[in-house]
């Protein structure tokens, strides 16, 4: 299985760490950030095959960020996450090009798979 | 007697026979002039100067009742034919009619023998024979007449005096009498009316003349005729007529009363009008009377209606006022839910972070123990994982129930059929086998348009509510069947039953007698039903079982 970079974006450190721990394990590279700021700076500085953006977060929130990204680097899977079940946020994210949207608590080993395929898809 | 005047005048031719013959013939004379005077009618009687009666007729006699004997050679005053009183008066006239003052008839009372008063018309007439003065009296008993002259006299002063004006004519209408009203009332003079016919004192000859005919028949008319003055005005008046009869019962004469009526007719007339108008007042004072009676009937029921509306309104207003109480309490139960709502959204949402957290921190943890061989040496550590992991899925699911509530989406319906969607929810739920389901659905059930995927949910929360009331095993019965505009599809149970105290509150949210688990089923079922347009209710007796009963609409035709 090839290795990708991956970025997590979250503001609970529960989540950076679990989510970012399995996906390391996994094999990948891995970079937590906490809000989308440092995740723009960080998609500025270097290339990233999947981004989990969470939604709802302080500043600007996971959609506007998702937004930026893009502009940046529109090759980036971003995959949505939210506790919440259906959101005109994620509708408006879906619209613009988020690959998924995963909603908490996660089947991980429904994570693990996805990121397999986007692996695949990228060819690495 | 026919030598009598000749006896007088002729010369004798002897003296012896001569005066014998002339004595005869005076005697002849004398019984003659004796006779005369015997026989006449009227009393004769001759008086001397002193008053002494000297002789009397057979007449006078007749008229007193005395005898010639009682009275002839008595005074005046001792005859007993005058009143005592008039003695003294009488003999002043006696002197008087001697001395010659007394030319005219005299009235004297004179007294019968039975004491019985008589009027009589007394001439007096002086004689002088042979030297002596002689009053001649001649006597009429004129009582009778007197009499009958004073009640003439008073019949004709009563009919001239009478204020009716009368008239006599004769049985041809030729006016021969008129009272001084009857000429006054016709404007003539008495006597000009004398001589006139009853019918040129009328318009009306006709009339006139039935009047004569009717009165020759029946011998009355009465009645009211037009009558002509001698100015040619006319006046209404009122006849009497009637036929005037002498003993022998022939009609002699006709005899009018009239009364002048024009004025009376004219106040009859305007009593009439009076009347009239009296009546019509009196009319409009019923007719009035009618309306005020009818007016009071009206406001009487008036007022009856007014009570009953007042009493409907009260009524109305204590059911609205306890409408607008339950739908006050209703309004302050969805607003404590609509907060439970929010709240349990806000909640809800925030949980998912942490749980999120933990299930990814245990996926980790228990893919590290199971490959360490940790997971061999200690299976308990395996199993609490385990333990850990299912609890956050409890958790999540709270949390999708909670949500759930707050958000019942609208149904996405389609044509269904009940069968399929109670077979479905059946499909999906270990029923134990101690409870016997039975499925009682009527044939040919029309399709409902419904949100499958939430009705099957529906069905599954009550079934599995009803397995839960059955620990010991006991009887399922699932219904189906139309019910007026909806299809009712029955879930009974035998089991423990609900208590009354509780059973008005299964369908309110977060209200539960389970000791774990927050009760939110029945609330988001209920939910999910209204929102098709339905209704859930349930019966239930304790230790007997309970029913639950919901109704879904029908397709509209």
């Amino acid at each position: 299985m090839g290795k990708i970079n991956i970025l997590v974006v979250d503001d609970l450190r529960s989540i950076r760490l679990t989510l970012g721990g399995i996906l390391e394990d996994e094999g990948h590279n891995v970079v937590v950030v906490e809000d989308g700021y440092q995740a723009i700076e960080a998609v500025k500085k270097a290339h990233f095959d999947v981004v989990f953006m969470d939604i709802k977060m302080p500043g600007i929130n996971g959609v506007e960020t998702f937004g930026e990204i893009k502009k940046i680097d529109p090759e980036t899977a971003v995959v949505m996450m939210t506790g919440y079940s259906v959101e005109d946020l994620v509708r408006k994210a879906i619209n613009d090009g988020a690959y998924v949207c995963l909603h908490k608590p996660f089947d991980m080993e429904k994570v693990i798979g996805l990121v397999e395929a986007i692996a695949k898809e990228k060819n690495k | 007697m026919s030598n009598k005047g000749k006896a007088l005048g002729s010369a004798p031719s002897s003296d012896v026979s001569e005066g014998r013959r002339m004595e005869e013939q005076t005697r002849e004379v004398e019984e003659f002039y004796r006779n005369m005077v015997e026989l006449s009618p009227d009393g004769i009687f001759t008086i001397d100067a002193r008053g002494v009666l000297l002789s009397c007729n057979t007449a006078v006699v007749k008229m007193f009742g005395f005898s010639k004997e009682e009275v002839v050679g008595k005074h005046l005053s001792k005859l007993g034919t005058i009143r005592l009183k008039d003695v003294p008066r009488y003999i002043k006239l006696l002197i008087s009619v001697i001395s010659g003052k007394v030319t005219e008839p005299v009235e004297l009372t004179l007294q019968r023998k039975d004491g019985a008063l008589r009027l009589a018309d007394v001439h007096f007439n002086l004689l002088k024979i042979g030297g002596k003065t002689i009053v001649l009296a001649t006597l009429r008993d004129v009582t009778e007449s007197r009499q009958m002259e004073q009640e003439l006299r008073l019949f004709s002063n009563a009919v001239a005096g009478a204020i009716d004006a009368i008239a006599l004519t004769d049985m041809k209408g030729i006016i021969t009498y008129v009272n001084p009203a009857m000429a006054e009332a016709y404007g003539y003079k008495e006597g000009e009316m004398l001589g006139k016919s009853v019918i040129s004192l009328t318009p009306n000859p006709e009339t006139a003349s039935q009047m004569t005919s009717a009165l020759i028949k029946t011998g009355s008319w009465h009645g009211e005729l037009e009558s002509t003055r001698r100015n040619k005005k006319t006046f209404l008046a009122q006849l009497s007529l009637s036929t005037v009869r002498d003993e022998k019962g022939n009609p002699m004469a006709m005899m009018g009363a009239m009364r002048d009526i024009t004025e009376r007719k004219r106040m009859e007339q305007k009593l009439r009008d009076k009347n009239e108008q009296l009546e019509a007042m009196n009319e409009e004072l019923r007719a009035a009377n009618e309306e005020l009676r009818a007016a009071e009937e009206e406001l009487l029921s008036a007022k009856e209606e007014l009570e009953d509306r007042v009493r409907e309104r009260t009524a109305d207003l204590a059911a609205a006022n306890e409408e607008l109480q339950e739908t006050q309490e209703q309004l302050v139960r969805s607003e404590k839910l609509a907060a439970i709502g929010q709240l349990a959204g806000g909640v809800g949402h925030e949980l998912r972070n942490p749980l999120g957290a933990i299930k990814n921190a245990v996926y980790y943890i228990r893919g590290k123990v199971a490959n360490s061989g940790l997971g061999q040496k200690e299976p308990r550590v395996m199993e609490f994982l385990d333990i850990v992991d299912d609890e956050v899925s409890s958790s999540n699911k709270i949390i999708n129930d909670l949500l759930g509530f707050s958000r019942v989406g609208n149904p996405a319906v389609s044509p269904a059929r009940i069968k399929k969607v109670i077979d479905d929810a059946l499909s999906r739920l270990a029923i134990p086998e101690n409870i016997e389901v039975v499925e009682k659905l009527d044939a040919g059930l029309p399709e409902i348009n419904v949100d499958t995927d939430q009705i099957r949910q529906v069905l599954m929360n009550i079934i599995v509510n009803a397995v839960q009331a059955m620990p010991e095993g006991g009887g399922l019965t699932i219904s189906a069947r139309e019910g007026g505009k909806f299809l009712e599809v029955g879930v009974s149970d035998t089991g423990c039953g609900i208590t009354e105290e509780v059973i008005g509150k299964i369908f309110d949210p977060l209200f539960t007698t389970r000791a774990k688990g927050i009760g939110l089923g029945l609330a988001v079922c209920k939910a999910i039903i209204e929102r098709h347009g339905g209704n859930i209710e349930v019966e239930s007796e304790v230790g007997k079982g309970s029913s639950f009963t919901i109704r879904l609409p029908l397709k509209a035709e």
